[in-house]
C-alpha cells in the first residue's frame, strides 16, 4: 500500500473518530436521564444532586461540555467513570484486551477448523452430509448460534465451568468462549471454502492435474486448495467483525467482563464518560479492521489492485 | 496422506486433553475444592469495592464481608454492637455518644506503614462519615437531612462536613438535625462503614480497586471485575463461629447458568430470582425443599425489607381516586404472579420482616364495590383518559404492571402501561411527571418510624416522598416519633398511622418478595438477614 494511501485513510479515519466522537456527544445530552442522579441513587436529595451536576460541569452550556469534551478526547484524557471512578482509558483497554483475545482465537480456530473440515469432506466424501448443518448454521443469526453453543456445552460437558472464563486470567483460559464464538464463522468459512472448491473441480485445470497421474494431498492442495484461498481468505476478513460480535454476545451471557458487559453497564448507569472511550477505541479497532481488510483484498487478489 | 490425517487427528486429540486436564487442574487449584473455598455466584461486575461508590444491592453484600460500621444486623433483624460497644443518646435524642471497641483491626496493608495495621480510633469514625456524606458519594443520603451539618468551612453556602467530633480516641459524637430515638437503627444500614483515615493519601479511584481495607470478618486476597476472592481474616476481633477459610463471590450474570453451575457442584452458593423457583424448589408446611436437578442441594428463602408498590401522584389524583385504584387491586391474585409463596400479600409500606410490623392490622383494602364508588366520586382530570403506569425492566415490574391493569379493568378503570428504563423512571418520580409507578423499595435499616417518617413526611417532597404525599394528621402523628423509643407508644403511633394511609392512600402496596437461596449441602444453614446480607462468617463447611 502506498504512503500516500496509508495518509488518505489516516485522515478519513480520523473524520469518521470525530464524527462518531460528536454524534455520541449529542446522543449522550438528549437522551433522557441525569448521571448525577443516577451516581447518588433514587434516594438522594436534589440539593445534591445539583451539587454534583455543577461539579462534573453538566450545568455548563452545551457548546462548551462539547468543545471540552472534544479537547479531552482528542488529547485521549478520558477522565474517570462517574459510576466507579477508575480512570477510563485503562479500564477500557483492559476490557478490550479480553474481548480481542477472544475475538482473536475465535478467527484462528475458524480458519483452522474450516480447512481441516474441508480436507476431510475431500477425504471422507461420505462426511460431505455435515455440510448441509453447517451451511444451517449459517442460515442462523450469530447471537442465536452462540447462545445455542453456551446451552449445547453446558448439557454435553456438564464438568466444564461456564463461569469460569470471567473469572480466569491467561492466554488459553479464553478457549472456550473463543470456540462459542468462531462457529459461525467457521460455518461461513468451511461453506466459502467448500463451494469454491466444488466449483474448481469443473475447471479443465483440476482434470489436466488429475491427468498427470497426480493424487492425494498434493492434488488437493495444488489443484483444489490453492484456487481457493482468495475467496476463503476474503471471508475470513469480513467475519472478524462477526467474530467481534459474537463476542459481545458470549461476554453478557457468560459473564466475561469485557467491552460487550462494559458497554452494557455504561449505558443502564448513564456512564458517559465510559461510553465515550468504548466508542473511541471501538471506532479505532474497526477503522483498523477496515484498512487491514482493504489491504488483504489488494495483496491476496491482484485484480483489485488500481493503477 | 492416510499417516498425515492420522497424526493431525492425533495431534487434536492430544490437545483436547492437554485442555481438559488444564481446565481441570486449573478448577481445582483455583476455587472449585471443597472445604477450603467458598464460591459464591454473584449477579453484577464488581468495578469497585469502595462502599461510597456502590447502590448494588449485590456488591453491598461482598462488601458486608469485608467491611463493618458502628452497628449491624443479625439474622433475627436485631441490633449488634460492631465497631461501637455501647452508645446512649445524650439529652433527648438530638445527639447520640458511641463508644468504639477496642482492639479492632484493620485488615493488614501497606498504608499503615512497617505497622501494617493499627486499631480503629474514633478518627476513623469521623473520617468516613465525612467521606460517606462527602460530594459525590452514592450512599450519603442514607443520613443526609439526619446527621446535622457544620457550615460550609469556606464560608459559603456549600453542605459543610457532618457534625461528628472525636471526644476521646475511642468515643466520638454525632449530632443530629432533630431528635431521633431511631437514629442507631439507620446506622445498621450496610453500607455505613468505617475505613481508616489513610485512605486520604491514596490516589482516586484506588480505594475498593487495588486497594481495600476494612475490619470485618473476611479480608480481600484479590479482585477482579469479574471475581473477588475473600481469605478469613484471623486477626478479627470476634471469635470465629464459621470455619470457612476462603470465600470467592464470582460473578455469574445469567440465571440459567447461575444454577447450572451449582447443580453442576462448580459453586456453592447462589440467589434465585423467582422467576426460576418454578422446577427448582417446592413449599412443604412452610419449608422449602429443593427438587429435580436440584434435589441434592438446599434451599431456604428468607423475608426481606422490600415492599413492591404502585405510587400514586397525590398532586393529580384526589383521595377517591387513589382509594379506587388501592381497592381495585387484589394482592392476592397478585402474589400468584411470584411462585411457591415466595411473596405475600402487602397493605402497608412496613415489610413484615422488620421487629414490630404486625401485618394483620393493616388488612388487604380489596373491594371492587368500594373501588367503583370511590371512582365515581373521584373528580380528578385524569380519571377520564387512560391513567399511565409507568413500569420498567426491574422486579417483575412490567408483569405486576398488566396484571394491575386487568384488574383495575374490572372495576372500571382504564389504564396505560408504559414501559422506559429503570433510570428514566426514577427521573419521571422526581420530576413528577407522572400519575402512577410501579416501583420496589428496598429499605436498608428495620426503623418502621423512621421509614414512615422518610416516606411521608412533606419536607421530603420529592424525594424520598415520591408521591408527593401530605396529610396533616400523618405529618402530626410523624412529629411524635421524635419524643419517645417506648414500644407501645411506637407501636400505637404506627397503627394510626397505617390506618391514616389507608384512608387517604400514597400509594397500592402490592407485595413483599422473599429471597430464596440454594447451596450445597456440605455447608451449615447460611443466616441472612432482612438486609439481604448472608452472614458467612457464621457458615460450617464439612
Amino acid at each position: 500500500m502506498p504512503w500516500r494511501k496509508i495518509v488518505s485513510s489516516i485522515k478519513h479515519a480520523s473524520l469518521l473518530i470525530l464524527g462518531a466522537v460528536v454524534l455520541s456527544f449529542i446522543l449522550f445530552t438528549v437522551a433522557p436521564g441525569d448521571p448525577a442522579r443516577v451516581i447518588l441513587g433514587p434516594q438522594a436529595s436534589e440539593e445534591s444532586v445539583s451539587a454534583l451536576r455543577q461539579q462534573m460541569g453538566l450545568d455548563r452550556p452545551l457548546l462548551s461540555q462539547a468543545a471540552k469534551h472534544i479537547t479531552r478526547v482528542a488529547t485521549l484524557n478520558l477522565g474517570t467513570s462517574v459510576g466507579n471512578g477508575r480512570p477510563v482509558l485503562g479500564q477500557v483497554l483492559e476490557r478490550f484486551s479480553i474481548t480481542a483475545t477472544i475475538g482473536l482465537q475465535a478467527a484462528l480456530l475458524s480458519l483452522i477448523a474450516s480447512y481441516f473440515l474441508n480436507l476431510l469432506f475431500h477425504r471422507f466424501p461420505s462426511t460431505l452430509p455435515a455440510l448441509g448443518l453447517l451451511k444451517l448454521g449459517v442460515l442462523m443469526p450469530v447471537f442465536l448460534l452462540t447462545v445455542l453453543g453456551v446451552i449445547l456445552v453446558g448439557l454435553l460437558f456438564p464438568w466444564v465451568s461456564l463461569s469460569r472464563s470471567g473469572s480466569a486470567a491467561g492466554p488459553f483460559t479464553q478457549l472456550l468462549p473463543s470456540f462459542i464464538a468462531s462457529l459461525y464463522p467457521m460455518a461461513v468459512m468451511t461453506t466459502v471454502l467448500r463451494e469454491s472448491i466444488a466449483s474448481t473441480l469443473s475447471r479443465p485445470s483440476y482434470r489436466a492435474a488429475r491427468a498427470t497421474g497426480m493424487g492425494g494431498w498434493k492434488l488437493y492442495h495444488r489443484s483444489l486448495f490453492r484456487p481457493s484461498v482468495v475467496p476463503w481468505l476474503a471471508a475470513w476478513v469480513n467475519q472478524l467483525s462477526m467474530v467481534f460480535f459474537a463476542s459481545l454476545v458470549l461476554e453478557v451471557i457468560m459473564s466475561i467482563p469485557g467491552v460487550g458487559s462494559l458497554l452494557l453497564t455504561a449505558i443502564q448507569t448513564r456512564d458517559y464518560p465510559v461510553l465515550q472511550g468504548l466508542i473511541l477505541v471501538n471506532a479505532m479497532f474497526f477503522i483498523l479492521v477496515s484498512l487491514f481488510a482493504e489491504w488483504a483484498y489488494v495483496t491476496l487478489d491482484p485484480r483489485t489492485r488500481t493503477s | 496422506m492416510k499417516k498425515a490425517l492420522i497424526l493431525i487427528g492425533t495431534l487434536a486429540v492430544i490437545a483436547a486433553a492437554v485442555w481438559f486436564v488444564k481446565q481441570q487442574e486449573s478448577q481445582q487449584s483455583g476455587h472449585g475444592r471443597q472445604n477450603e473455598h467458598f464460591v459464591v455466584a454473584t449477579e453484577t461486575e464488581i468495578a469497585t469495592l469502595d462502599p461510597i461508590k456502590n447502590l448494588d444491592p449485590h456488591i453491598i453484600r461482598i462488601e458486608a464481608q469485608i467491611f463493618e460500621g458502628l452497628v449491624g444486623l443479625d439474622e433475627n433483624n436485631e441490633i449488634v454492637p460492631l465497631i461501637a460497644q455501647s452508645w446512649e443518646p445524650v439529652g433527648g435524642f438530638e445527639k447520640w455518644r458511641f463508644k468504639i471497641r477496642q482492639g479492632v483491626k484493620f485488615h493488614p496493608s501497606a498504608i499503615f506503614g512497617e505497622a501494617r495495621t493499627r486499631n480503629v480510633t474514633a478518627e476513623d469514625v469521623v473520617f468516613s462519615f465525612n467521606r460517606i456524606m462527602g460530594s459525590g458519594s452514592s450512599i450519603g443520603w442514607i443520613v443526609d437531612g439526619v446527621i446535622k451539618r457544620q457550615p460550609d468551612p469556606s464560608g459559603g453556602d456549600k453542605a459543610g462536613p457532618p457534625a461528628i467530633k472525636a471526644i476521646s480516641d475511642s468515643e466520638i459524637e454525632i449530632e443530629l438535625t432533630s431528635p431521633d430515638p431511631f437514629f442507631v437503627h439507620r446506622l445498621t444500614s450496610t453500607p455505613l462503614v468505617i475505613m481508616p483515615s489513610e485512605l486520604a493519601s491514596l490516589p482516586e479511584g484506588e480505594f475498593g480497586v487495588k486497594t481495600t481495607i476494612g475490619t470485618g470478618p473476611f479480608s480481600v486476597k484479590s479482585r477482579s471485575d469479574a471475581e473477588v476472592v475473600l481469605e478469613a481474616n484471623p486477626g478479627h476481633w470476634r471469635p470465629r463461629e464459621g470455619n470457612i477459610s476462603s470465600l470467592v463471590f464470582r460473578v455469574i450474570k445469567n440465571d440459567q447458568i447461575r444454577l447450572q453451575e451449582i447443580q453442576n457442584g462448580q459453586i456453592q452458593f447462589a440467589r434465585v430470582p423467582s422467576s426460576m423457583a418454578e422446577g427448582v424448589v417446592k413449599q412443604v408446611n412452610g419449608a422449602y425443599q429443593t427438587i429435580g436437578a436440584s434435589s441434592k442441594l438446599n434451599a431456604s428463602a428468607v423475608d426481606t425489607f422490600n415492599v413492591v408498590v404502585l405510587g400514586f401522584n397525590s398532586d393529580k389524583m384526589d383521595r377517591p381516586l387513589r382509594q379506587a385504584i388501592n381497592a381495585g387491586i387484589r394482592r392476592t391474585d397478585l402474589v400468584k404472579l411470584i411462585p411457591q409463596n415466595l411473596a405475600l400479600p402487602a397493605s402497608s409500606i412496613l415489610p413484615p420482616a422488620i421487629p414490630g410490623v404486625d401485618t394483620s392490622k393493616t388488612p388487604d383494602p380489596h373491594s371492587a364495590e368500594a373501588a367503583k364508588q370511590a371512582f365515581a366520586a373521584s373528580t380528578s382530570e385524569i380519571k377520564n383518559a387512560p391513567i399511565e403506569i409507568l413500569v420498567h425492566e426491574k422486579d417483575a415490574s412490567e408483569d405486576l404492571g398488566q396484571l394491575v391493569q386487568a384488574q383495575l379493568q374490572e372495576v372500571g378503570i382504564v389504564t396505560t402501561l408504559t414501559k422506559l428504563d429503570y433510570n428514566t423512571v426514577i427521573g419521571r418520580m422526581i420530576s413528577g411527571e407522572f400519575s402512577t409507578f410501579i416501583m420496589a423499595f428496598e429499605f436498608t435499616f428495620p426503623a418502621a418510624p423512621s421509614i414512615l417518617e422518610m416516606n411521608y413526611n412533606p419536607e421530603k417532597i420529592p424525594v424520598p416522598n415520591f408521591w408527593r404525599y401530605r396529610n396533616d394528621t400523618v405529618t402530626s402523628l410523624l412529629k411524635k416519633f421524635q419524643t419517645t423509643n417506648d414500644k407501645a407508644e411506637v407501636g400505637s403511633l404506627v397503627d394510626q398511622i397505617g390506618a391514616a394511609t389507608a384512608e387517604d392512600p400514597p400509594a397500592a402496596f402490592l407485595i413483599n418478595n422473599k429471597m430464596l437461596v440454594l447451596y450445597t449441602p456440605n455447608v451449615t444453614k447460611v443466616p441472612i438477614n432482612g438486609q439481604s446480607i448472608p452472614l458467612f462468617w457464621k457458615v460450617k463447611m464439612q
